[in-house]
């Protein structure tokens, strides 16, 4: 599914060289390299209201735009992660300014630990979404049934509740306890894959 | 219930978008009692953002990169300058001064030439972008004003004229239009409306105001169809929908495909799916909710106040209250006798008043539009008729017509009926009730449906051809069943 090999830091350095040197078509080799990256330490770090390939790109244009900042030879992939983390902040603090944001968006306290969780290392998502796919790949087939339909096909509740015969009560009940298995299942794999490493 | 299953349903709800003020405050209480469920709460989050992107990623790999490459070359030019001043750097200084001058000033000359070889292409290219035929009309109904983007204006009153970038303006209640794209693309625009189109690389459709209608062939997905009005972006790759745009809010219907809503004034989105329904306001800060439309209704009663689309609301104290200061200054009452008076009036209810006609260049009309809010369409019957109680000044005739939708989505057709009121008003109070049977209206172009019934109601108009003199007055609209 995906395609989870390391950037090597010289691929990306003669991107970066490329580019700085006019070749704007080699930035897209630093797209392709961290458009996943990106979207996915965004999506486990955004709140709702926020549109996280909106984010993601005005970092990788800002990057571009910026380009001449970076030193070439030191950390690009975590230059651009301090890009994504302003972008992401700036958009929360334009967000902050809408007089009822924590009653519309996201409750303060999830908010603050959402912000905490921020420093951690992007590689750390990548790391739990590879754990999440052995979850759910170990999941009962109606369980499987109910992801799908979720979050692969985008059904409303409602046509879900008509697809398995049950309740949109139930089939809330139901995604609750998918969710609550596949965290825990996760959150075993990842200790397990702490001790290891 | 107890506090867990009060707490799963609050969080099932926040995850899926459904949550209320009230329940984000009960929500946010719960965290602060408890700093485990907090911690569990977001790795939850988490784990269903990362459910969410794991089932989109792979499909929209391409789109994002392209879209976002896109985006780069756009903001290039903004970029040269520090790029340049950084290649500067790059370039190691080997002492040979003068070779790099020479260099420098070589290379300069041949940026500028390129520059201006492609700024010559882009110019030559968007002239003839501009001149492109993007669309061309398929049905034309009432009067519509079309300025061309060179500043000409023309009436379209033809089928099957070429329409290149522009804007169109439905001048009258009965007003339609129907444009093909080049691509197979309909949409439709009725009422008083004001469209902008445009078609270089995508298409993009700016609704000033009015009713929009669109069945749109599949578009690229990294060049997406836009509609953009006063309160709302949306952005389609193909489907059918119905937008209706106002001054400060935009009610989009999908009934095929999904239309992706963004709000102008916080950037929330919301993607709208087969039969639901979304109202984007200016004013409105509530979070953005698709909400599936309901089975259907047969009678409506209006509000005047909230639905009048065309014409000026005036609630009825503010009327009597005009009386009023005429009578003290002409003397007919004292100042305590009106206070008195408007003491006592001042118990009726808020909502009454009525809806009165604007006069324009094409004679004076009010338009009703059935709520923006409103989720369960009101569905035209056999035994429907449309009940009008008014008042009118120097008028002696009038003419009632009604908009209708697609059940199943789509712009459908506009229907009407001459009604001539000279036994009908009261001479001494100008009031008059018309009682209209829905299937004896006709249709006003014989490319509609030959009746209404069966459709969806959504809009009814009252106009008079003039504005000499007259005053056209709306006091309630109803659609009511007629008995059998």
């Amino acid at each position: 599914m995906n395609d989870s090999t390391p950037p090597t830091e010289a691929v990306i350095e003669n991107a970066v060289r490329r580019t700085m040197a006019g070749e704007t078509m080699a930035f897209e080799a630093i797209v392709q390299q961290f458009e996943r990256p990106l979207r996915l330490w965004l999506a486990t770090q955004a709140p709702p209201a926020i549109d996280v390939d909106d984010i993601a790109q005005r970092t990788l244009i800002a990057a571009f735009s910026q380009l001449g900042k970076y030193q070439l030879g030191t950390n690009f992939a975590a230059w651009l992660f301090t890009i994504a983390r302003y972008q992401l902040k700036s958009e929360l603090t334009r967000l902050h300014r809408i007089a009822d944001y924590h009653t519309r968006f996201a409750p303060e306290l999830l908010q603050r630990e959402l912000d905490r969780r921020s420093d951690s290392m992007p590689e750390l998502q990548e790391l739990r979404l590879t754990q999440l796919q052995r979850c759910v790949a170990a999941l009962s087939e109606q369980e499987s049934r109910f992801i799908v339909w979720r979050y692969d096909e985008s059904l409303p509740l409602e046509q879900i509740a008509s697809h398995s015969g049950r309740s949109v009560a139930a089939v809330k009940k139901q995604l609750w306890k998918i969710r609550r298995r596949l965290q825990e299942c996760v959150e075993r794999h990842m200790s397990t894959a702490g001790e290891i490493s | 219930m107890n506090d867990q299953n009060e707490f799963q349903e609050l969080w099932n709800d926040y995850l899926e978008g459904e949550i209320t003020s009230d329940g984000m405050i009960e929500l946010q209480n719960y965290f602060a009692s408890d700093e485990q469920l907090l911690q569990h709460s977001v790795d939850s989050f988490q784990i269903h953002r990362l459910l969410g992107y794991d089932a989109k990623a792979d499909e929209q790999r391409d789109e994002f990169v392209k879209s976002t490459m896109a985006q780069v070359l756009a903001s290039q030019h903004v970029t040269e300058t520090s790029l340049e001043s950084s290649n500067s750097r790059m370039i190691p200084h080997t002492g040979r001064s003068q070779n790099s001058l020479t260099w420098r000033l070589l290379a300069t000359a041949l940026v500028l030439a390129a520059s201006v070889l492609i700024a010559l292409s882009y110019f030559s290219e968007s002239s003839a972008n501009r001149n492109a035929i993007i669309a061309k009309t398929t049905n034309v109904h009432g009067t519509i004003e079309w300025t061309h983007e060179n500043g000409v204006v023309e009436t379209l009153t033809e089928t099957n004229v070429s329409l290149t970038g522009g804007t169109l303006e439905t001048m009258t209640s009965e007003s339609t239009i129907t444009m093909q794209f080049t691509d197979e693309t309909t949409v439709t625009l009725d009422g008083l409306s004001l469209l902008t189109i445009s078609e270089q690389q995508q298409k993009i459709l700016r609704l000033k105001r009015g009713n929009l209608s669109a069945d749109v062939a599949p578009q690229p997905k990294s060049k997406p169809m836009m509609v953009f009005t006063e309160a709302a972006e949306l952005r389609v790759v193909g489907t059918q929908f119905n937008v209706n745009a106002r001054d400060e809010s935009t009610k989009l219907i999908v009934n095929e495909g999904e239309v992706l809503l963004k709000r102008t004034t916080d950037g929330e989105s919301v993607n709208v799916v087969p039969q639901h329904q979304v109202v984007a306001s200016l004013r409105d800060a509530k979070q953005l909710r698709s909400v599936k439309r309901a089975r259907q209704a047969h009678v409506w009663k209006s509000d005047l106040q909230s639905e009048t689309s065309h014409g000026k609301w005036i609630p009825s104290k503010m009327e009597l209250v005009k009386e009023l200061k005429l009578a003290v200054a002409n003397g007919k009452l004292t100042q305590a006798e009106a206070t008195k008076i408007y003491k006592k009036a001042a118990s009726l209810n808020d909502q009454q008043g009525s809806a009165f006609a604007l006069p324009s260049r094409f004679g004076l009309s009010v338009v009703v539009s059935v709520n923006q809010e409103a989720t369960i369409p009101v569905v035209l019957e056999q035994n429907s008729s449309i009940r009008i109680t008014g008042r009118a000044y120097a008028a002696t005739d009038l003419v009632v017509g009604i908009t209708t939708n697609q059940l199943d989505g789509g712009f459908s057709g506009k229907y009407q009926q001459h009604v001539d009121l000279t036994d009908l008003l009261d001479p001494a109070t100008h009031e008059f009730t018309l009682d209209i049977p829905i299937n004896a209206m006709s249709r006003i172009n014989s490319d509609f449906p030959a009746s209404p019934i069966g459709k969806e109601f959504v809009s009814c108009w009252c106009s008079h051809p003039t504005n000499k003199v007259t005053k056209i007055e709306l006091t309630d609209i109803e659609i009511v069943k007629t008995e059998e």
